[in-house]
């Protein structure tokens, strides 16, 4: 059953050696002419704008983590939906109470003001 | 499939889990009345969350000597959950007690603080009644993370941002030795459900000696020892202990602890009993480590909080020693400690929470001079559960000791029991230390500050009593330990 | 016998007074006088049953409760001759040391209340006779020590107050393990888990006996002490206030023996008996020891702390003696001890009051200075190095006949180290009554209080002294059982009776 496996780890061992092989020659054999502008960080010829080390705001933290909650809602809405009818009423009170307890949490939210930009 | 949701619906058993529903649902509960109130107003919030606790606590009696099974033999609401139930609820009842007024006080009158605690606490229960390593870990993430939040919660303190900070990632990483060791064990039994591991191991005693099984049971050990506090897994309690807000800290000393110890009890025990022998060594070594660690190692600290969460880890050395001992004795020794250990510590914390002035700057030996004749209540109460947690009689410490060294010797640690009893003598000292500065040096400051709040007051007044019925009268909750343990 | 439960009341009392004393803590006056009224009602109980008849079995009053019945553990007192004589001493001293310290000034409400609750420790551990209830009374009277010798002591109060704390505590918490390994012991024995001393009597311990006896015995010798387990006890004596050096020589020193005598030698018969010679050989020492270190103190209150350990050789000798005449001897010197070197702390500490000094070289004088005081003085100080006729000569001279009996090298030794309390003492009295007064500030002699709460003692002194055949009498009975129930000790002796 291994067997299968061996053509991807040649796969791999050629890409690493590729890869590696690549750095290693072209540092090796390689013309160098450092300068200021070619050893900024993202050197493309263009003069660099602030730090890249920039602080972003929290609200894209707080609305990637909402939209985690509620995907999963999503994720776990369609299994659910497949087999809704073979669940029956226990199925339904169930999801009931997982979507009440998310809407807790929508308002919670909500009220707290984290859906707001400004 | 239509067997599998008939087979659900029959394992369905709301009784199992009716503590943690409850206490789940006043806790949403409380966010969204929160949500509704204006900003500060959180003395509601506070009433609502004992009332959550009481009607829990009923709720959780219903188990006593009634146990209730459910969800295919992943909870079980026994008179060993209940039992536990009850010391979560109480450290938690006390908690909030005292918390009202500080968080005012220290200008964070922020209504989650509430509904943290009661998640927290509900993760505690599902430890304790959790019969599935899954469910037990559930309940320790639920745990956790509310805790981490409740560290981190003074977010303009650095120390208080340090405290969540590291609590966080070294919980994360040491929920992550948990994992694997589940994982492992359920690659030896097939299965994650505590008893059968027990079952399977007895069955087949040739996977016992199994490096697999092992390092499982290492593995796990890891994870809950962190929770517990056991040395070497110790280094970030004094930190976080310090750093977080005094009732959290209080909280974190009494709820997880014994949580763990609950959990840590029920997989050893009925799960791992095959291992015994492996177990009990390891345990004898960290539980002779933790207490020297932790005593030694309190004598030097001149912040309170801090020489607190020092002697804390020096009391989950003790408790170890009883489960070392793995007899009836030290077993349910353990679980009366946990109960003694609740009222004396938070006792302690609640006179902390009183004496503290605001940023808590003053909660050192030299803050305290010559407090025992300016504040004369808070001076005895301190004086009290300073004196239980040396183990001296008649307080609730020196009962819950005299158990946990009686199963020692009996099981036939008498080495043990003789460096457990040197440890207690060590302690003495430091907790003496803050007696002496109380009581022996002469007042600094008139403490004006100091105002006594109903709440942090009552909470004292309920632990003295605790540790007073503990230490004189420990029969009947002794007789309900004995009931409590499998 | 009556129904009245007088030995739960005897413990009750107090604890109602410390209540009380804590409650109205903003009357000192009233505390004053419900601690004394307190501590004389206990006294007048105490007398009362002095007047009693001991039953066959040379019980007072026995009351058994229910306590903790798992552990087999029960609330159960008993009074025999033995701790009858205790009782009344501690009862006696509390009235006295409640008087010493009539004006307390510092905290008044808080010494008496920690006074009380230490009467109740102190009895509670003269009459426990469940070896649990007996091992919470014996730490329960250490903690208002603590307090009184660290609040209200002089000079290196926290240092004297913790190092008490840490010797006796760290004894008896080895104490406690020989406590529980000998319950356990029992319980396999017999399947009865129980903690009643009588019943462990009965306990076979086989190996473990020396080991368990050792316990034990470090808890009482630390408390006694014995010579290299002493120096928390001048320490202690130094700063403690009046009322503390009192009750710390009178009460706490006899407990360790009484532990002996009620627990280590029933319990332990055979190591105990195979003991005796190095607790004689403790005995000498510290009786030399400490007579040595008295002569070269030059604070009278250290002087006379060391002249108590010295007096508690001649205690453990009696002991090691082991027969009806040195027991008898050295549980009424315990008595005589309790009195004389108690008024003579007290009297140190009216002298501190008048002088502000202990140091000898800065006092002198006092004959003409103070004369009652003086007189006070000398009559406790003779009474201490065993003048005829008063306290101490009685119980000395029963225990070096008694040691004479079984072992006259000891006895000879013993005499000898009693001449070194007459030099020490006397060099104190010379220098202190008669030596040249330094210039200063009149000493104005003793009130009325004082005189009062002094004469008490010197009438017991002299009773002691003429006739303490009344003390004894209460103690044939109980010696006699002791040395029937441990009956290796006599052995040890070769059988003399």
């Amino acid at each position: 059953m291994l067997d299968s496996y061996l053509p991807i780890i040649v796969l791999i061992v050629i890409a690493l050696a590729f890869a590696v092989g690549t750095i290693v020659m072209s540092h090796l054999i390689g013309h160098r002419k450092p300068s200021a502008v070619k050893l900024a960080p993202y050197e493309c010829g263009m003069p660099l704008v602030g730090s890249a080390r920039e602080r972003l705001s929290i609200k894209f933290y707080i609305i990637a983590m909402l939209f985690i909650v509620f995907d999963i809602e999503a994720v776990f809405l369609y299994p659910w939906a497949v087999v809704f009818k073979r669940l029956g009423m226990f199925g339904f009170a169930e999801m009931g109470v997982f979507i009440f307890i998310l809407l807790v949490g929508y308002v919670y939210v909500w009220k707290k003001g984290a859906l707001e930009w400004e | 499939m239509e067997n599998l949701v008939q087979l659900a619906m029959q394992n369905v058993n709301f009784a199992a889990i009716m503590p943690s529903l409850v206490l789940c649902c006043f806790g949403m509960a409380i966010l969204l009345i929160n949500v509704f109130m204006p900003r500060g107003k959180t003395t509601s919030a506070s009433l609502i969350s004992i009332i959550a606790l009481l009607v829990t606590a009923v709720v959780s009696l219903q188990g006593w000597n009634n146990p209730q099974f459910g969800f295919a033999g992943h909870v079980a609401l026994d008179n060993f959950a209940t039992f536990f139930n009850m010391t979560f609820l109480l450290a938690a009842g006390l908690t909030i007690l005292m918390s009202d007024d500080y968080l005012r006080r220290e200008g964070y009158p922020i209504g989650e603080y509430y509904p943290l605690i009661l998640f927290s606490t509900a993760g505690a229960m599902w430890m304790a009644s959790g019969t599935d390593l899954m469910t037990i870990f559930l309940g320790l993430e639920v745990l956790s993370i509310s805790l981490y939040i409740l560290a981190g919660m003074f977010r303009h303190q650095l120390q208080s941002n340090e405290a969540g900070l590291k609590y966080f990632l070294l919980g994360a990483f040491s929920t992550g030795f948990l994992l694997y060791g589940i994982a492992l064990l359920y690659g030896v039994a097939g299965t994650t459900n505590v008893a059968d591991i027990g079952l399977y191991l007895s069955a087949h005693p040739a996977m016992i000696g199994n490096p697999m099984t092992v390092a499982g049971m290492l593995l796990m050990s890891i994870g809950f020892l962190f929770k517990i506090a056991a040395a070497p897994f110790h280094m970030w309690t004094p930190d976080v202990y310090q750093g977080a807000p005094t009732p959290v800290t209080a909280f974190m000393s009494a709820g997880p602890k014994a949580a763990a110890f609950a959990a840590l009890m029920r997989i050893f025990i009925l799960g791992l009993a095959g291992l015994q022998s492996e177990w009990t060594s390891l345990l004898w070594g960290l539980a002779i480590l933790t207490m020297i660690i932790g005593n030694v190692t309190a004598i030097y600290q001149t912040n309170l909080k801090r020489m607190l969460a020092y002697s804390s880890i020096a009391h989950a050395g003790y408790a170890l020693v009883g489960l070392v001992a793995a007899n009836a004795v030290g077993v349910s020794g353990i679980l009366f400690y946990m109960l003694a250990y609740t009222f004396m510590n938070l006792g302690a914390f609640a006179v902390l929470v009183l004496a503290g002035k605001k940023g808590e700057e003053n909660l050192t030996l030299e803050g305290f001079s010559g407090f025992g004749f300016k504040r004369p209540f808070l001076g005895v109460a301190m004086t009290i559960f300073l004196l239980s947690l040396m183990g001296i009689p008649p307080t609730a410490g020196f009962a819950g000791k005299f158990y946990i060294f009686a199963g020692a010797i009996k099981s036939g640690y008498i080495w043990l029991a003789i460096i457990g009893v040197l440890n207690s003598a060590v302690s003495l000292y430091y907790y003496l230390r803050v007696i002496v500065y109380m009581y022996f040096k002469d007042p600094q400051e008139d403490y004006s500050w100091v105002s006594m709040h109903t709440g942090a007051v009552v909470s004292i007044v309920i632990a003295i009593v605790g540790v007073l019925y503990l230490g004189i009268i420990p029969g009947k909750i002794m007789e309900m330990a004995k009931l409590a343990i499998f | 016998m009556t129904s009245f439960p007088v030995l739960t009341s005897l413990l009750l009392l107090p604890l109602a007074g410390t209540g009380l004393c804590l409650l109205f803590r903003r009357k000192p006056d009233l505390c004053r006088a419900l601690t004394l009224a307190t501590t004389l009602v206990m006294l007048a109980l105490c007398a009362w049953v002095f007047c009693q008849q001991p039953d066959a079995a040379g019980w007072y009053l026995r009351e058994d409760y229910p306590w903790i019945e798992r552990l087999g553990a029960r609330f159960t007192l008993a009074m025999d001759g033995l701790s009858l004589l205790m009782v009344v001493l501690t009862a006696f001293l509390q009235v006295i040391a409640v008087l010493i310290s009539w004006h307390q000034k510092k905290h008044p409400a808080f010494f008496y209340a920690l006074l009380l609750l230490m009467e109740a420790g102190i009895l509670g551990v003269f009459l426990a006779s469940d070896l649990l209830l007996f091992y919470l009374f014996w730490e329960v009277m250490l903690i208002p020590m603590f307090f009184l010798i660290g609040i209200w002591g002089h000079g290196r109060r926290v240092y004297a107050a913790v190092k008490f704390f840490l010797f006796t505590l760290a004894g008896s918490l080895l104490m406690l393990l020989a406590i529980i390994g000998l319950y356990l012991l029992h319980g396999k024995q017999t399947g009865d888990y129980s903690f009643a001393l009588e019943a462990l009597k009965h306990t076979d311990c086989g190996a473990w006996e020396p080991w368990l006896y050792a316990g034990f015995m470090l808890g009482f010798l630390v408390k006694v002490p014995v010579v290299p387990l002493h120096t928390w006890l001048p320490d202690a004596h130094t700063v403690a206030p009046a009322a503390g050096s009192l009750d710390l020589a009178g009460l706490l020193l006899k407990t360790g023996v009484f532990g002996i005598l009620r627990f280590a030698f029933p319990l332990f018969p055979q190591s105990a008996a195979a003991s005796l010679p190095l607790l004689a050989f403790l005995a000498l020492v510290g009786l030399f020891y400490a007579a040595w270190c008295a002569y070269i103190q030059g604070d009278v209150k250290r002087l006379i702390a060391y002249s108590s350990v010295s007096h508690l050789g001649v205690i453990m000798l009696g002991l090691a003696a082991a027969n009806v005449l040195a027991l008898e001897g050295a549980i009424l010197l315990m008595l005589c001890h309790g009195l004389t070197t108690g008024a003579l702390f007290a009297l140190v500490s009216m002298l501190r009051r008048r002088t502000g000094t202990r140091e000898l070289a800065k006092l002198g004088g006092m004959w003409q200075e103070a004369p009652i005081f003086s007189c006070f003085f000398l009559f406790f100080a003779l009474a201490s190095l065993g003048l005829p006729g008063l306290a101490n000569f009685s119980g000395e001279i029963l225990v070096f006949a008694g040691t004479f009996q079984v072992r006259p090298l000891w006895g000879a030794l013993a005499v000898v180290g009693v001449v070194f309390a007459a030099a020490y003492i006397l060099r104190m009295v010379q220098e202190l009554l008669w030596g040249e007064r330094p210039a200063g500030r009149p000493w104005p002699d003793l009130t009325t209080l004082e005189v009062v709460a002094l004469a008490p003692l010197v009438f017991f002194t002299l009773w002691l002294g003429l006739y303490p055949e009344t003390f004894l009498a209460h103690l044939h009975l109980p010696v006699k059982i002791l040395l029937e129930q441990a009956a290796p000790l006599v052995a040890a002796h070769g059988g003399l009776p």
